[in-house]
């Protein structure tokens, strides 16, 4: 029989994963939508509150500021290499290690910073594996934010599962061919369950001829897709406009891609240009089991993802490509990538910075050069952000015209011992102008040609 | 309503209890927030089945916690209150 507590209301504690009110900033305040369903968080990026020194902002490589950031992916790395039932510690990893790198501003932080980067249940998972005399030093309060989103993950991921598993069954049966992109075919693939890959969206690739088709079925099961979609700037994009359906309390959102790549990225990969046979992800017993990319176009698409305009690279992103590369090391053609797709080896490369190689560096995946580029874990906003920022024109300008050297590296391929100087000068001018015109031409084709679902 | 000893508090459906690392972690999915039970709270919680009037839920842990101290049950019509506020409980 338990121990006759005593009883206090204050000890039925109330936590939130979001805690609005410890931002007192407004500037460049971002709305981040929960991963997994339509609950929103409040984040304020920049100004700290006055009563914390916690600063949730990326780590730059050469300012020696320590921050949330910092924390998790030290995190992310610690819980990689440990595996249970004998979590011990890890050489590198001594409790000196996070007493001496980490206060409590780094811990009070690491929850919000988390649930933006995707890992709120990887580093959940990883606190749990500190030795006790580290997790000693955690506040209850960043470890049950954590233990509590990595439940609602959890939850989340059960919802969305068994929506996959209809769709599929659905699929099958309808005679269109589907492919499970990014997180919905890692989940399994890459992950020990699905649940410590939280994603936004259920992501499918269908021939372009099989959209509507899709879009029949998804609705039949319970998808209700908008008509257009939400930006006008979007024109002849590579996903449908979304669907969503409610499953077990949380909003499960569809995209129908017809292309892999966004029309703002050079390139294709669809159902008819394949580079290599598919995958098979087996998603669990009595499931059904999925199409994915193969290896190949599987990096293509993580690494041009990941690098997509976005204020902070997300972590879940940098993690898949860590991942997998080292998982999945042996079966990658790896001549093949360095000969067509060498932008794939600089962007693993890239991500080395961030978390640091699995493996020895070899020919191919050489050690990257130290210091690195600067903004090591920033990207590029996207231009809608850019547009509405609440800054200047010259400060406009410059988000324009002079991203993060990591980033550009990144986005263009270019390795990094390369200079980016030809990048900056050209390359990265015309892709921007070449953004804007894509825009351009869409609001006018929208005006004058209206395009509803199905007209992509 | 305010919460008193006749009123018949019942589990709002979809809110979930669960024992992570020895503590109960009581979530809701539709809430962006979890809510954390001691032990006691705990088992406050798992008699309110909907049926059971809370005079019943105080003389059931006061026959299994005989040294509970004098207000046990006002500790628990403020727990249950707290619960409700906090929408994990509906109180009829």
């Amino acid at each position: 029989m338990a121990d006759a507590l005593p009883l206090h209301p204050d000890r039925c504690e109330m936590l939130r994963p979001s805690h609005p009110d410890y931002w007192n900033g407004h500037n460049d305040r971002m709305v981040p939508r929960f991963p997994d369903g339509d609950v929103k968080a409040e984040h304020s990026v920049g100004t700290a509150p006055p009563d914390s020194t916690c600063r949730s902002q990326y780590a730059e490589h050469a300012t020696g500021v320590i921050t949330a950031y910092d924390l998790a992916r030290d995190l992310l790395v610690y819980g990689s290499i440990v595996t249970p039932p004998n979590a011990q510690q890890v050489s590198g990893y001594k409790t000196d290690h996070w007493h001496g790198q980490y206060g409590s501003g780094q811990w009070h932080c690491l929850a919000e910073e988390a649930e933006y980067h995707g890992v709120a249940p990887l580093l959940s998972l990883a606190v749990a594996r500190l030795p006790e005399q580290v997790r000693s030093i955690v506040a209850d309060s960043a470890r049950r934010t954590l233990q509590a989103l990595a439940l609602r993950h959890r939850r989340a991921s059960q919802a969305r599962e068994a929506v996959i598993d209809r769709l599929l069954t659905e699929f099958t049966s309808g005679g269109v061919r589907v492919l499970l992109l990014k997180g919905a075919a890692l989940a399994h693939c890459l992950y020990a369950k699905p649940e410590l890959r939280p994603m936004a969206d259920i992501d499918i690739l269908v021939d372009a001829d099989d959209q509507m088709r899709a879009v029949a079925i998804a609705e039949r099961i319970g998808f209700v897709f908008a008509p257009h979609h939400a930006s006008s700037f979007a024109g002849n994009f590579h996903h449908l406009p979304p669907g969503t359906k409610q499953q077990s309390g949380y909003t499960i959102t569809l995209e129908i891609h017809r292309d892999v790549l966004p029309p703002d990225q050079v390139g294709s990969i669809t159902l008819r240009n394949l580079t290599v046979p598919l995958q098979t992800i087996n998603r669990g017993q009595d499931r059904p089991q999925g199409l994915a990319l193969g290896h190949i176009d599987m990096l293509r698409h993580l690494t041009r993802h990941a690098f997509e305009p976005v204020a902070r690279v997300r972590l879940i992103h940098l993690h898949d490509l860590w991942q997998y590369q080292a998982r999945f090391h042996d079966e990658i053609d790896w001549p093949h990538l360095q000969s067509r797709h060498p932008g794939v080896i600089t962007a693993l490369r890239l991500v080395h910075y961030v978390l640091p190689p699995l493996r020895e560096p070899d020919g191919v995946l050489s050690a990257v050069p130290r210091p690195g580029p600067s903004g090591i874990g920033a990207g590029m906003l996207p231009l809608s952000k850019i547009a509405g920022a609440p800054v200047g024109p010259t400060t406009k300008l410059k988000m324009l015209f002079d991203p993060p050297a990591w980033w550009l590296h990144g986005y263009y391929g270019i390795p990094p011992e390369h200079s980016l100087r030809r990048c900056r000068l050209m390359l990265h001018p015309a892709t921007v102008a070449r953004w804007l015109a894509r825009r351009l031409a869409a609001v006018a084709r929208s005006r004058f040609m209206p395009s509803n679902l199905g007209d992509a | 309503m305010g919460v008193t000893l006749d009123c018949i508090p019942a589990p709002i459906a979809g809110v979930e209890v669960e024992l992570v690392e020895g503590e109960y972690l009581m979530y809701q999915p539709r809430f962006s927030r979890a809510i954390y039970l001691n032990p006691t709270a705990a088992l406050i919680w798992s008699l309110c089945d909907g049926v059971r009037p809370l005079r019943e839920i105080v003389e059931l842990i006061r026959a299994g916690y005989p040294d509970a101290p004098p207000d046990l049950a006002k500790d628990i019509v403020d727990v249950v209150a707290r619960l409700e506020e906090h929408g994990a409980l509906a109180v009829t």
